[in-house]
């Protein structure tokens, strides 16, 4: 059999129940009567992992996936359907649960160790190897709970990872840890890819994804909504994942944007005429904001961002009163509500025409995106009336529209200073 | 037979198969109680002995209660302590195992964890201090009555009896706690009751006729009876008693083991 794990249209259901009394009535009963609601948290699946790939689930919050691995550490069993797990089995559910804060990082290795399946003596000659991949020094003899949250995190890898495992399962355990030990985690997971070890990992991060994944797998509701390429599960799940953020804000949005859709007579062709969101809106109301899009240089409208391209940001107005100076511009936030840049139309120098009450705008900001880091921008439009020096807010939108950064290659920091890099030669520097 | 065979075969090589989680768990269990404590393990002494103290001094000193002739010793506290030691084990073990699976929620929920072990590993820390008392209790025979016979080489085998029993009985209460948390409260009750009806502090033959039943259906009776007989009246048990031990502690311990390994299956669902 090459498959190291195998799942033959599993389904798991947690029974819901009104008591744990009732649970355990039911239990007794044998199946003659049910005291519970059904709720499914897994329907349906069936997969293959290939022994010695690296195979990621991906999904949102309750979609399935620590169910799933929780099957496959046979922890839980199936509603039905069949689960098959050939091999040692170590699984990093939730790193450092299985430790005792009272007893030493050295006892708890122990512990850990055997309930991972190794004997005393096996864990005597892995010892130096745990301590040392987990660099917490002269701590492992010391309670666990002087430990910080990191340095439990690193030993627990470390045990798990040392036990010789067949078949390795890590639930975002990962995420937490600093950069520095995540980096070497990953290294380490590598390493393990290339000694044959089947990893079966969840996780956040669509990096990790991309870069230890051969195949990847993405849980929706309890279901298999795409299995295979990572780079393709990965982007239709961030694309799903960013609609749904759109139809969220939309949503919300629409009680408002009801009240201020007032239809326009004459539309423009270019008119847009649509606020996804408004968190909070202020300004005199002499001119008012109709729309905000985010397109790509086609016209089509984005929910990411490519770094390094040009997008189009379309902002429409219309003015109720008379507009002698007018000025359209954008804010650009980052994910903690930081102005991140800006512009407008006397800022790049543009000549704006008077507007007449009645009158509607479009414009169009063609914006060269530097590469950002991947986190999400929203984009927040305004008209005002006057100069740079002195002008009269006629109408601001706070975070009108969201979207989300591309992740093109590794960032380090908040954006990619354009940079050229050129060696200078190579020769001996005595240092004596 | 067969069936008996293959069941304790299997049982017995898991056992030895994870031996090594079994001593971890063992040694961090002991570890547990005492750690943080000055006095350390010695609790482990003064708890009983107190016990042992303050009951000696209600039933002999004020109550003028004597062992019943042929006990082989007249002093009250030899009898008491010879009859209580498996009891104490006996009833540390079964407490304690009622909260184990529930203590160790975050072991099984997260790791690949045999539950089942917990009531052993319990055991196994309880007969640690079990054998502590024994040899206190055996130096003083020695000293006081200066009589030790070859019967208290059965100790050992009464000792795997009640293992059977006390790991059986441990399962249950484990594994109905985790549904039902009155269990293990209504453990305490039972256990109390079940104290003060095993003949600890008396004998069976103190019993009235018709409620000496409580002793013959009592597992714990037999063994408390054997420990006596074998420890301090040099003989050795009636043959039909200790097949009828047996049979209790066979009994418990595959009733037990099965009802475990079944309702095993929703650990992962409730904890």
């Amino acid at each position: 059999m090459s498959a190291a794990v195998a799942m033959e249209k599993v389904s798991k259901s947690y029974p819901v129940y009104g008591s744990p009394a009732e649970r355990f009535k039911e239990l007794l009963a044998l199946g003659r009567r049910s005291f519970h609601r059904d709720f499914w948290a897994l329907r349906d699946v069936s997969f293959e992992i290939e022994r010695g790939s690296t195979f990621s689930i991906l999904g949102e919050n309750g979609a399935g996936k620590s169910t799933l691995l929780q099957l496959v550490a046979s922890i839980l069993r199936p509603t039905s359907g069949r689960v098959e797990v050939a091999g040692r089995v170590s699984a990093l559910l939730e790193l450092g649960s299985g430790f005792n804060p009272e007893f030493s990082g050295r006892e708890n290795v122990f512990l850990n160790g055997a309930i991972l399946g190794l004997s005393n003596r096996e864990i005597e000659r892995r010892y130096p190897q745990i301590v040392d991949f987990a660099e917490i020094g002269d701590f492992i003899n010391q309670p666990v709970k002087t430990y910080s949250s990191g340095m439990v995190v690193r030993l627990a890898f470390a045990v798990a990872i040392n036990v010789d495992p067949e078949i390795l399962l890590v639930d975002e355990a990962l995420a937490v840890g600093d950069i520095y030990f995540r980096q070497r985690c990953m290294r380490k997971i590598h390493e393990l890819h290339r000694a044959g070890v089947t990893i079966l990992f969840v996780t956040h991060n669509i990096a990790d994804v991309k870069s230890l994944a051969t195949r990847a797998m993405w849980l929706a509701n309890g279901q298999i909504a795409e299995l295979g390429d990572p780079e393709r599960v990965v982007s239709h799940f961030q694309a799903a994942m960013v609609n749904k953020d759109a139809r969220y804000l939309r949503e919300h949005a629409q009680a408002e944007a009801q009240a201020a859709g007032e239809v326009f007579a004459s539309r423009p062709a270019e008119l847009v005429e649509k606020i996804p969101n408004i968190d909070f809106r202020y300004g005199t109301g002499r001119a008012h904001v109709l729309g905000i899009a985010v397109m790509n240089q086609r016209g089509e409208e984005i929910g990411l961002l490519p770094p390094g391209e040009t997008i189009v940001v379309r902002v429409s107005v219309r003015a109720e009163q008379e507009m002698p100076q007018p000025i359209v511009g954008f804010m650009l936030r980052n994910h903690l509500g930081v102005d991140f840049s800006g512009s407008n139309t006397a800022l790049e120098g543009v000549e704006m025409p008077l507007l007449r009450p009645g009158e509607a705008l479009t414009v169009d900001f063609l914006v060269a995106l530097p590469e950002l880091y991947p986190g999400h921008f929203s984009f927040s439009p305004a008209i005002a009336n006057g100069t740079l020096e002195g002008y009269e807010m006629c109408d601001w939108i706070d975070n009108a529209v969201t979207v989300q950064m591309e992740k093109r290659r590794e960032m380090y920091g908040y954006f990619r200073l354009p940079c050229q890099v050129e060696l200078r030669g190579v020769r001996v520097v005595s240092t004596t | 037979m067969r069936f008996f065979w293959t069941v304790g075969r299997t049982f017995a090589s898991n056992l030895i198969r994870r031996r090594a989680l079994l001593a971890n768990l063992v040694v961090r269990d002991f570890k547990q109680r005492y750690v943080g404590s000055a006095a350390g393990w010695l609790w482990a002494v003064i708890h009983p002995a107190v016990l042992l103290l303050s009951y000696s001094f209600v039933f002999a000193a004020v109550f003028k209660v004597r062992p019943i002739p042929g006990s082989g010793t007249d002093s009250f506290v030899l009898y008491l302590f010879a009859g209580i030691l498996p009891w104490l084990l006996f009833q540390e073990t079964v407490q304690r195992s009622a909260t184990a699976v529930l203590d160790s929620s975050n072991l099984i929920t997260k790791t690949v964890f045999p539950s089942e072990i917990l009531p052993i590993s319990l055991f196994i820390s309880g007969l640690l201090n079990h054998f502590l008392g024994l040899a206190v209790l055996l130096a003083i025979v020695a000293v006081v009555v200066k009589k030790i016979t070859a019967f208290i080489l059965l100790v050992p085998l009464y000792i795997v009896l009640l293992a059977l029993f006390t790991v059986g009985i441990g399962w249950v209460v484990s594994s109905l706690n985790v549904f039902l948390r009155d269990t293990a409260q209504a453990l305490s009750v039972i256990l109390t009751f079940w104290f003060w009806f095993t003949p600890i502090f008396f004998s069976a033959q103190n019993l009235p006729e018709r409620v000496r039943f409580i002793a013959r259906i009592n597992p714990l009776a037999y063994v408390v009876e054997a420990y006596r007989n074998c420890l301090l009246a040099g003989r050795a048990p009636a043959p039909a008693d200790l097949g009828l031990t047996a049979a209790f502690a066979i009994v418990s311990f595959l009733a037990g083991g099965l009802f475990f390994r079944y309702t095993k299956r929703a650990f992962g669902d409730v904890l």
